[in-house]
This record gives structure tokens, sequence and C-alpha cells, in this order.
């Protein structure tokens, strides 16, 4: 038996470099096309997430091919799974090996890594040559937009656009005619509707268990993705980083920060909002939500038509609706806006060779952003994904057509940051109508452009000294003098430099 | 011979079986309820927190996650991944191990101090990445069985079994004129056959779950073993990008049991192996083999 | 017993040549642990630069102990110190005898069936990932009708928040490691247990002992190495706290006690990509490791027992 061991492991031996097949490091092929030669297809390479369940299919896939044969390239893409996708990247950017065309997501653009990367050369310099591609320079109508992707002022990449009101109130429509009230407009307004919806029994079960908001906290001092911006920014503060006498502050300095805090901790007290927010993870931020328990939250409008397939088994009832932005105390609309982008395409320098090769990359996203191409990805191919009904492309496989765009067209192409087809929901549709109406009110992080070496290096780790704070003093832990002393150990650990840092920048490269 | 043989207590045989029992429970409870969950509907398990038998039941999970052709595929991969993994580790860790076991080894003790440092010192993810690279090892499923080839853990525990074998057993062979070779084939191995069978049940188990080296090392997705799945699914049904919900359809974000469908798919595989590697454990090894 | 040969070189090179199947042997060892342990290993270097990864590690910037200096004159440093350790010591206290006493509990069983059935129930928790067990402590202990809440409520009329409570981190956070890990590691043990020679309990048996002597005089004395050595081994890893399982837990209102090295490490070093300064940490927290496991190996080896070396 133990021979039989050893002259297995002397197989497997052999049988293992059978699979060793493809042990060539293929990084980056050269470009299969001579330079000014047009006629044989340009071969680039890229690295991408994929966010669904698979790999997006790149191979008899016709929406590909038909773009392939438009742009005369050859694409050849290698995919991470999106759960492993900031690891990967940065041990890929670490050991210089990064392909012609990279998706930077959003979460990693202006860290350490792609900021020292781009300082040292490594990308090609998209925005010097933006206004030779007409196409390209006429999609982003949006100066906020290049202004956030910039390094040092500089473009090195091409943005991928979102939607830049992305947050907003969700309320449960039903709850609301149920109890005859209107929708709010205030933060006042907003206090009471939660009062409403928690003790007045909204479904109507004889039992007290309602929540009137459902409060989630982040674990960055980006206050975005819970409420707290989007409601200082209605009484007309900043949105995280602002600009007072010329210099950059943090909205927890300011008095708004703390009105917005006191009114949670009202509402903590009076048993309004959720008791564990201090701890909800992940998706259970959604949770008593989805429950049928509570009657609004503040989030990214984005998982609105996705994030409540639950809630609608559990209560099939139940109506979702968007509140357009507040009203402030002066009587102006405002709404915090996100970065308004999810990261760039970026070329690196060390694959894409030559500047004729730059020239090929960007002469095909010129032709994507051409309507046809546009189209194509939304609806795809005539009698293969839709048919034309009444004037009006109608979809009829679905499947096929999420299968052979959903994952590469969204990350790798150009696409404007709203699209919209016929065959969305009500509910995507109200989602969509506010988005363009919250682009009119927007107040911009004024960080989001500027760059500070001290944030990158210890921003996330500092600003935990605020997220706790602010968690304590909303559940009647601290008070405000022992907030002002957290956020007085936050200057003293690096916030005074990263103040400095930013009002240098803004200066410099500030959106004015 | 039997334990009940030993003594005559059975007032603690009692106690310890009840007690055994009890300890088994506590591990077994959150499974079992994992497992139900896995089949019961999303609205259900919303509603009631705990559930002990689902008023409907759902495959939905399952299918979702067998939804793709490159999954079930995967479990192929991970499998021969483990299997071939665990020669090579038990081989060369085997290997190592029965030398450094020898106590007049000339150089002993520096080479188990270098090994013992490796425990402690490494170089990083991004050195061995380039190291693996350079040996163009990239894209092969070697990157995952190299690199990993011996634990020193695994090693020097290994080293601390071959060890406690009675000389006089050794000496036998070598006065019937057999070499080093022979000793390890015919007399280590068969009596250290508990801990071979425990070191092969741990290096399996670290393949079976390994992840990450599968996606640093191997660009083609159709060898990606399946915990690289398993992770991306459980981070789409927890909401986990943001981005994502904004281009799929509703269908095709997995909900919240598709998370305990996981659970169970990852772990029922590796379970199975437990009890044929079982009677590797039993005692009584060692008789009848010092005998005059 | 085998017995030194002569002192002399003409010694050493007889030996060898005797042990010569043996250094054959091993090679792939050796060649293993130079190539993909200590080549590696050269990259503890950028610990010692400004690494960037365009430039490559012989371009990156020398800068001496910078990254250093920044993580011991870091006011945190001396609190994440005294976190990490106190979670070690409770893992060393309360954990590590567990596995071998069940191990031994578990030897004493008799019944093939209901042997396999326990052992296979008790090593399940070590393959339910962090974040399922996080989710269910979590489910169990939510303020707001966590069962274990409502069950303390009943029996004391308080509310209480155990998880955004700083003192039950800590004893939390090893409760769950018992549950995970106290299965999976008996089977350590019970290898070791399965080679003792059972004539020696056959011949005690007749001289009347009873389960307890046969314990204390043979059992014991018989996985004591393996004792020693798991514990030797385990100061290897002392200060390395299972990150996975404290990012999970940590949470603002108890960030006092369960912000460790590890955590620390991975907010601002790899989160942003610097390198140099994770390596740094990392190279710190070795040099420790080091100290740990020479000074316990020392220390077993003066009490007669058989070090790691």
């Amino acid at each position: 038996m133990k021979r039989s061991i050893v002259a297995f492991v002397v197989v497997l031996a052999v049988a293992g470099s059978v699979f060793a097949a493809g042990s060539k490091d293929g990084s980056s092929p050269a470009a299969s096309a001579k330079d000014g030669n047009t006629e044989k297809p340009f071969a680039f390479t890229g690295f991408s997430p994929f966010y669904l369940q698979q790999p997006p299919k790149m191979e008899n896939n016709s929406v590909i091919k038909k773009i392939e044969e438009y742009t005369n390239t050859k694409m050849r893409i290698d995919y991470v799974p999106y759960a492993n996708y900031r690891d990967k990247l940065n041990v890929v950017i670490a050991s210089a090996q990064l392909p012609m065309v990279t998706v930077v997501d959003g979460s990693i653009l202006k860290t350490g890594n792609i900021v020292n990367a781009a300082r040292s050369g490594m990308f090609w310099d998209v925005g010097a040559v933006l206004k030779n591609y007409p196409g390209i320079d006429g999609f982003y109508n949006n100066g906020i937009l290049l202004a956030n992707c910039s390094i040092d002022g500089k473009l090195y990449g091409l943005p991928r656009p979102r939607p830049v009101g992305r947050v907003g109130l969700v309320y449960r429509a039903d709850w609301l005619k149920a109890l005859n009230l209107k929708v709010p407009t205030t933060m006042q307004e907003f206090y009471e509707t939660a009062k409403a919806f928690a003790l007045n029994d909204p479904d109507k079960n004889g039992k007290n268990d309602t929540v009137g908001y459902q409060f989630a906290d982040t674990d960055s001092a980006s206050p975005s993705w819970n409420g707290i911006a989007t409601l200082i920014c209605s009484l007309g503060g900043i949105n995280y980083w602002g600009i007072k006498d010329g210099k950059a502050v943090p909205d927890f300095m300011t008095a708004e920060y703390l009105d917005v805090l006191s009114l949670f901790r009202k509402m903590y007290q009076e048993k309004l909002l959720n008791m564990d927010f201090g701890l909800a993870l992940g998706n259970k931020r959604y949770e008593m939500f989805n429950k049928g328990l509570a009657g609004m939250y503040f989030g990214t409008l984005s998982d609105v038509p996705n994030q409540h397939g639950d809630l609608y088994k559990v209560v099939p009832t139940a109506e979702l609706a968007i509140a357009p932005a507040f009203t402030g105390p002066k009587g102006q609309r405002t709404n915090a806006a996100n970065p308004g982008h999810n990261g760039m395409l970026m070329f690196s320098k060390t694959a894409v060779k030559t500047e004729a090769d730059f020239k090929k990359i960007m002469d095909f996203y010129n032709k994507i952003v051409d309507p046809e191409m546009q189209k194509l990805m939304t609806y795809g191919i005539e009698g293969t994904h839709f048919a034309v009904e009444n004037g009006k492309p109608k979809l009829i496989n679905a499947k096929l057509l999420q299968d052979e765009t959903a994952d590469f067209s969204n990350i790798l192409m150009l696409r404007p940051a709203v699209v919209e087809t016929v065959a969305d929901s009500p509910i995507k549709k109200a989602m969509n109508a506010a988005f363009r109406d919250n682009e009119k009110y927007i107040v911009p992080n004024i960080a989001d452009a500027l760059l500070s070496p001290t944030a990158a290096e210890r921003g996330g780790e500092i600003d935990k000294i605020i997220v706790d704070a602010r968690v304590k003093f909303i559940m009647g832990e601290l008070d405000e003098a022992g907030f002002k002393k957290a956020v007085a150990e936050w200057v003293t650990r690096g916030g005074d430099k990263i103040m400095a840092e930013y009002t240098e920048q803004n200066q410099k490269y500030g959106v004015k | 011979m039997s334990a009940s043989k030993r003594s005559q207590s059975t007032g603690f045989e009692i106690f310890n079986r009840i007690f055994l029992f009890m300890a088994a429970a506590a591990c077994l409870l959150p499974f079992i309820y994992v497992a139900i969950a896995s089949i019961t509907t999303p609205e259900e398990l919303l509603v009631k927190k705990v559930v002990l038998i689902p008023s409907q039941v759902s495959f939905a999970a399952y299918q979702y996650i067998f939804s793709t052709k490159i999954i079930p595929q995967s479990l192929g991969v991970s499998v021969f991944i483990t299997v071939f993994g665990t020669l090579i580790n038990i081989s060369m860790t085997a290997l190592m191990a029965y030398p450094l076991s020898r106590k007049n080894l000339r150089g002993r003790r520096p080479l188990l101090l270098m090994v013992v440092f490796t425990m402690l010192f490494n170089g990083g993810m991004i050195p061995t990445y380039l190291v693996v690279s350079s040996l163009h090892l990239l894209n092969s499923f070697w990157a995952l069985w190299l690199p990993t080839a011996i634990s020193a853990f695994n090693l020097i525990l290994m080293r601390n079994f071959f060890q406690e074998i009675p000389n006089e057993l050794i000496e036998a062979v070598k006065i019937d004129g057999g070499n080093d070779w022979q000793i390890l084939i015919n007399v280590i191995l068969p009596l250290s056959l508990p801990a071979i069978a425990a070191f092969s049940l741990f290096y399996a188990v670290g393949h079976w779950n390994s992840f990450f080296n599968a996606i640093l090392y191997i660009k083609d997705a159709d060898k990606w073993p399946i915990q690289v799945w398993l992770r991306q699914i459980v981070l789409l049904s927890s909401g986990g990008f943001s981005d994502a919900s904004a281009m799929s359809e509703v269908e095709y974000i997995p909900s919240v049991t598709t998370q305990y469908a996981v659970i169970i798919f990852a772990t029922v595989p590796v379970l199975m192996i437990y009890p044929f590697v079982q009677k590797y454990f039993a005692k009584g090894v060692l008789v009848g083999s010092v005998k005059g | 017993m085998s017995k030194p040969f002569g002192k002399t070189s003409t010694g050493i090179l007889r030996d060898m040549k005797r042990d010569r199947l043996l250094y054959i042997m091993l090679i792939p060892g050796v060649l293993y642990f130079l190539i993909f342990k200590y080549l590696p290993m050269l990259g503890i270097v950028i610990s010692f630069m400004d690494y960037m990864p365009f430039l490559g590690i012989l371009n990156s910037k020398w800068v001496g102990i910078k990254h250093f200096v920044r993580f011991f004159t870091e006011p945190m440093f001396f609190r994440l110190f005294a976190n990490t350790l106190i979670l070690a010591f409770y893992n060393l206290v309360f954990f590590f005898p567990l596995p071998i006493i069940l191990a031994l509990l578990l030897n004493e069983l008799s019944g093939k069936f209901f042997k396999r059935f326990i052992q296979t129930a008790l090593y399940i928790p070590h393959f339910i990932s962090w974040i399922v067990v996080v989710g269910i402590s979590y489910t169990m202990l939510s303020p707001q009708n966590g069962i274990i809440t409502e069950i303390i409520k009943a029996a004391t009329g308080d509310t209480v928040n155990l998880l955004g409570n700083s003192n039950w981190f800590r004893p939390l956070i090893t409760l769950q490691v018992i549950w995970k890990e106290t299965g999976w590691g008996t089977i350590i043990f019970l290898a070791a247990l399965a080679g003792v020679n059972v004539e020696l309990y056959e011949a005690a048996v007749i001289d009347g002992a009873n389960r307890w002597q046969q314990l204390v005089n043979i059992t014991l004395p018989a996985i004591k190495p393996t004792i020693i050595v798991m514990l030797i081994l385990r100061m290897g890893s002392f200060l390395d706290s299972g990150f996975e399982q404290v990012f999970l837990m940590q949470n603002p209102l108890n960030r006092n006690v369960s912000e460790v090295f590890d955590t620390y490490v991975y907010t601002s070093g790899l989160l942003n990509g610097q390198f140099s300064f994770s390596a740094a940490v990392g190279f710190f927290k070795s040099l420790i490791s080091l100290i740990l496991i020479l000074s316990v190996n020392r220390a077993a080896k003066k009490m007669g027992e058989e070090g790691l070396y």
C-alpha cells in the first residue's frame, strides 16, 4: 500500500504537468495591430471585476461580436469576482503587471496605491488629449465629474459616470396614506413622520411594534449613506468637507452636524429608530424595513428596485416612494452629492507602450459612446434580444441580454449615469426621476476632487474616533462636550494635517 | 481493548456520555439551523428568525447555486486540487519529517531552526507572487500546490510523532540490513497512521477552503475552485455592492437564504471525508509489534 | 538509544555518509523552504523603504525606520499592544487546555458508532465561517430581540446590550473560539492517544489501577510531548488575533478593547495599499513572536522536555 502511494506521487507529477499547460505568463500580449494598419483588429487586454455569480461570457456573445466588428477590435479581459477584486488589483499593481485597460473602482481610485502609481507616471494622461475625441468629450458634459476624478488636476483615465444625487429618503407610501400624512419636506417634518410611524400603528395590526426610521450607521466618518449628510445639507450645511473662510473643514466641526445628531438622539430616546443602529452590518440595514417594521430609511436609491423583494413577500400591499430633496430653514433646497462616478478606466503605460496604441484605445471608446453602440448595450440586437412593438423596443429574451451585456457593459464600457429603458418598472422610473431631480440641488463634497496624503494614510483610522463618538452621542452615552473632545482628538491625531492639505489642494485645483 | 474493560466505574461513563452528547448538540444545533434555513423561504426566515420546521420547503437557494455551468464544474476542480494537493503535502512533509526525527543527524538543529523561523517571518503576498510568477507557474495548478507544499507547523508535529516510535523497531530493520528508506516505508509510516490521517485531514481541509491563492494565481475562470464562487455569492446576497444592484434584475440577486445554502454546500463534502478517516484514529496500532 | 559518534571532522563526514539517504530525502523539503519561504523573505526589506510598485524594490526610496517610528509613536500603540496581548492570554488560559481535556474524555468513550457521531458533530463548527458565527451571535444577542437578551431580561429585568458592552467583548470572543475550535483541536491529541501502547493499560488494570490512576500514570505522560510542542508552536502565533473574527465583532462601542494589531494594520495599511507600513508592523510582530518562541522553547528544555529544535 505504501508502494502505491509512491507510485501515485509519480503519476500525479506527470498528470500535473499536463495541467500546467497555459502556465505562460499571459498578462500582456503584444498588440497585434501594426502601427497605422487599420485592417487587422486591435487586440487589447483588460482587468475587470464582475458582480454576478459567473464571469461575463465573452465567447459566442452576439453583442460583443457586434462591438468588435464596429470598432475593429478584439477584447481579452481577465475577470475577478468583486469579492476579491481589491486585493488582486493591489497585488497586480504592486508587481507592475497591469494590462492595457484596468477598471479602477471608486473606492480605490484615490488610495495611496493608485495615486502614487499615477504620480510616478504609470498611466496615460487622458485629460490632455480629451478634446481630440469629440464623442467622449461631449459624453461628459459634467465638469464636476471630471474634477472629482482628477489627481493633482490631471485626468488619468476615463471616468465612469454614476448618478450624482444618489441618496434619498425612501418611505412606505401606504403607511403615509393610512395615517393621512403628507410627504415630509423638511427635517422637522421628517421627525414628525417618524413619530407617527412609530406610535400610531400604521400597519394597523394592533401592536406597537413599528419603528419610524431605520437607521444604520456606517463605519466611515463620511455619512453619505446613512442620511446624516443629506439632513445636514438640507439645513444648509456642507457635505462632509466644505470651505469656510477659505479653509477646508469637515462637517463634524459645524453646528449643523450637532443639530442632526441631536435630532437622532431625541429619536433614539423616544424609540423612534432601531436600537441596534450601531451594530447593523451589511444587508442587515434593510432588515427591519424588509420585515415591514420600519417606515423610512435614508439610503442609496439604486437599491430601491432590488433590495426589497423580501418586503413584498411579507407585505404584498407595501408601496414604496422616494421623497424629494428637503427644504431648509432659509427656503433653499439642497441635497448631498455623491462623487458622481465609480472610478475610472485607466490605461497603463507598461502595457500600452506607444502613443499609437493609446490612440487606438481612445478611438475605441470614442466609438462606444455612439448612440448605436449605447442602444446595442441597452437593448441588444433586434430579433435576438428585443422586438419592435408599436415603434418601441420590447425585450424578448431578457436573460440572454443580461448574460451577454450586464457585467461587461456596465464596468468596461462607457455608459451614462442614468440608463433608462422602456422595460423599467414603475419604482425604477421613480428612481430615475429622483436622480434627475436631485441633480438640481446637490452640494458637492469638495474633498472628492482633492487629495490628502495624510487622509490616505490614516484617514480611515482616525475617522473611527468620530464614528464611535457619534454613536455614543446618539445613544446618550456622550454629551456635547464629550463629542467636542473626540473632535479635538481627531485633530491632534492627523486631522489638522488633513485640513491643511485639503485647503492647499483646493487653492490649486479646487472647483471654485 | 475497549475502554469499558479498563475499569468498573460506569457512573463516570454515563456522565461522560451525557456531557459529550450535550457538547455535540451545542455544536450541531447552529448547523442544523443553517441547514433548515437553507431550504426555507426568505420571507418566512425574515419574519420568524428561528425556524424549526419550515412551513414551505424551497430549494430555490440551491437552484441558484447550480444555475450556472461553471459552479458545479468548480466542484470537480476543488476535488482535484484537494486530492493531488494533499498527496503532495503528505509526501513532502513525511519525507522531510523523518530525517529530522533522527536525533543523531548532523545539522538537525540548524535545519529545525530554519523551519521554525519561517513560521514567524514571511515576505508577504507580493514577494511570493513575484517568485511564483518568475517561475512561470502562473495560471497552473502548481501555483496552488507548491507555495504551500509543507506547513512548518505540521512538519514539526509530524517529526514529533516519528520521534516517539520505539527504537527497537527501527533497530530490527537495521539488523536485517535495511536502509532508511525501508525504515520509513515499512515501519514509520504504518505506525504513524493516526498522525498521517490527522495531517491529511488538515491539509485537505486547507485546500478545500482556500480561494485567495486561486484568485491570485489563476486567470481562467473555469479553473477556479468552488470557494471562489461561494464567496462571491455570499457577498452578492448580503447586498455587498451597490453598483451591482444598478445593473441586475431582482431575480438575479440571490436572497438571504442562499448564504445558508452556500455554507452547507461548502461544508458537507469535507464532513463526509471524516468518517472514512476515523478508523485511523483507532487505538491498538502498536499491538503485537514489539515482541521478543 | 543512539549514541553520538565521535566529534572529530572525520566523524562528521562518516555520519553524513552513513545518513546520505536521509539527506537525499531532505532535498525536496529544503528546496521548498528556500524557494518559497526564504526567497520571498527578502521582500521584508520593503519595511525599511517607501515602496512604490512602479519603481520596484531597487528604485524605491530607503527610509530606514520611519515606518517603525510612526507605529511606535502612535498614541494607539500601547492600547493595541495591550488589547492584543490580553486577548492572547484569554485564549491561552481559557481555550488551550480544553481540546486536551475533551480529547481525554473522548478517549474514554466506548461504542464505535456513538464515538464517531460525537466526533463528527464536534468538528462541524470548525467549518462554519466567522461571518456566520458572528451573524448567529448577533442574532442571539441583539439588544432588540435576541434570544439571550430576552432570557436575561426575564431573569433579571434588565435589558442588556452585550454586543455593545466593552466588558463583554473579550469573553464573547473567547467563547466563540471555544465553540468553534475545541472539537477540531482534539484531532492532534487523539492521534497522540492512539499511539499509546495498549499493553501498558492492560498491565495497569492487572495491577488494580483505576481510571484516574491510568490517566495520570500512563495517558498524560504519553501525550506530554505533544502538549509541550503545541504550546511552543502556539507562541509563534501568539500575537495573531484571528482577524476576521475580531473585525466582524468590532463596533464603535467596544473599540477601546477590540482594536488589535491585525485590524489596525488592515485599516491603516492594507486598505490603502501601504505596503511598507504594513510590512513594518508585520516585521515587528514576527520579531516579538520569535522572542516568545525562543524563550518558551528554552524554558521547556530546562525542564527536561524536548524542544522544537
